[in-house]
């Protein structure tokens, strides 16, 4: 099965968007991994921008965290907007929000900086 | 062999990353039809997605032609899948899953499939190799009171 996932850079101001479409699933690993590194040549504050359709399951969740930990080694601000409730619900479960905030929309995210 | 209760559906997935979304589809359209409200059906989706990704690839070890065979079968009290593999059973951590380990790179970054299931369902049983399979039972109650109208 064929599984694509598309990350697009949207940088604004001091913060860079990383708007990905798609599922985060294991299969995006080296497209949010390349994204991010793109990324952060451009700024030091990153909201990862999901679409409300998009899932994000428990290897997606590992990534996440991958981006979490590399981002705290390198004193970059990452962020998350979600504007499903259910993946927000998830991301609290597992702790997610103790350590970067999370939104509903980008431009909340953007403010929590 | 017994027969399957009324209004029972089987698909039987190959063990292919992916596959797994055909479940959660039949599982959330059972769930809808069954009066679950959208949140709860999120909630299913992707503790059936986790629980078939185990089957997948731990139990299966992501071998195509091994088939993981998911079962949704209505209760009275709402929704039960059975998802059933070809490997030993699911291993059971010692304890929860912690964010903080995993950021500290004490503890891998994956390995949250089985804490989220525990989280979003309402029972879950890991039944012992039994006849070639291990299987793992979901339950998800319908509560009337988030039911969609």
């Amino acid at each position: 099965m064929t599984v694509s996932i598309q990350v697009h850079l949207h940088p604004a101001q001091d913060v860079t968007v990383l708007a990905i479409e798609g599922n985060l699933t294991s299969a995006a690993d080296t497209a949010v991994a390349a994204a991010y590194q793109e990324a952060i040549q451009q700024s030091q504050k990153l909201v990862l921008a999901f679409r409300e359709e998009d899932i994000i399951n428990s290897a997606g969740i590992g990534l996440i965290i991958d981006l979490v930990s590399q981002s705290q080694q390198q004193n970059v601000a990452l962020s998350i907007a979600h504007p499903a409730a259910h993946f927000r619900k998830v991301f609290a479960m597992v702790g997610l929000t103790r350590h970067i905030p999370v939104s509903a929309s980008v431009e909340d995210a953007q403010q929590a900086f | 062999m017994t027969s399957p209760e009324p209004l029972t559906v089987e698909i039987r997935l190959p063990s292919v990353l992916g596959q797994e979304t055909i479940a959660v589809a039949a599982a959330a359209a059972m769930a809808w039809n069954l009066g679950f409200s959208q949140d709860r059906i999120d909630d299913l989706k992707t503790a059936v997605s986790e629980a078939c990704l185990n089957a997948i690839e731990h139990g299966n070890q992501l071998q195509a032609d091994v088939q993981v065979q998911v079962t949704l079968t209505p209760k009275p009290s709402g929704l039960q899948v059975e998802v059933a593999d070809e490997g030993p059973g699911t291993p059971r951590p010692g304890q929860a899953p912690s964010i903080e380990a995993k950021l500290a790179g004490q503890e891998r970054s994956r390995g949250w499939g089985l804490f989220l299931i525990e989280q979003l369902v309402d029972e879950v049983t890991f039944k012992p190799r039994s006849q070639g399979r291990s299987v793992t039972c979901l339950l998800i109650h319908l509560d009337s009171q988030e039911a969609h109208s």
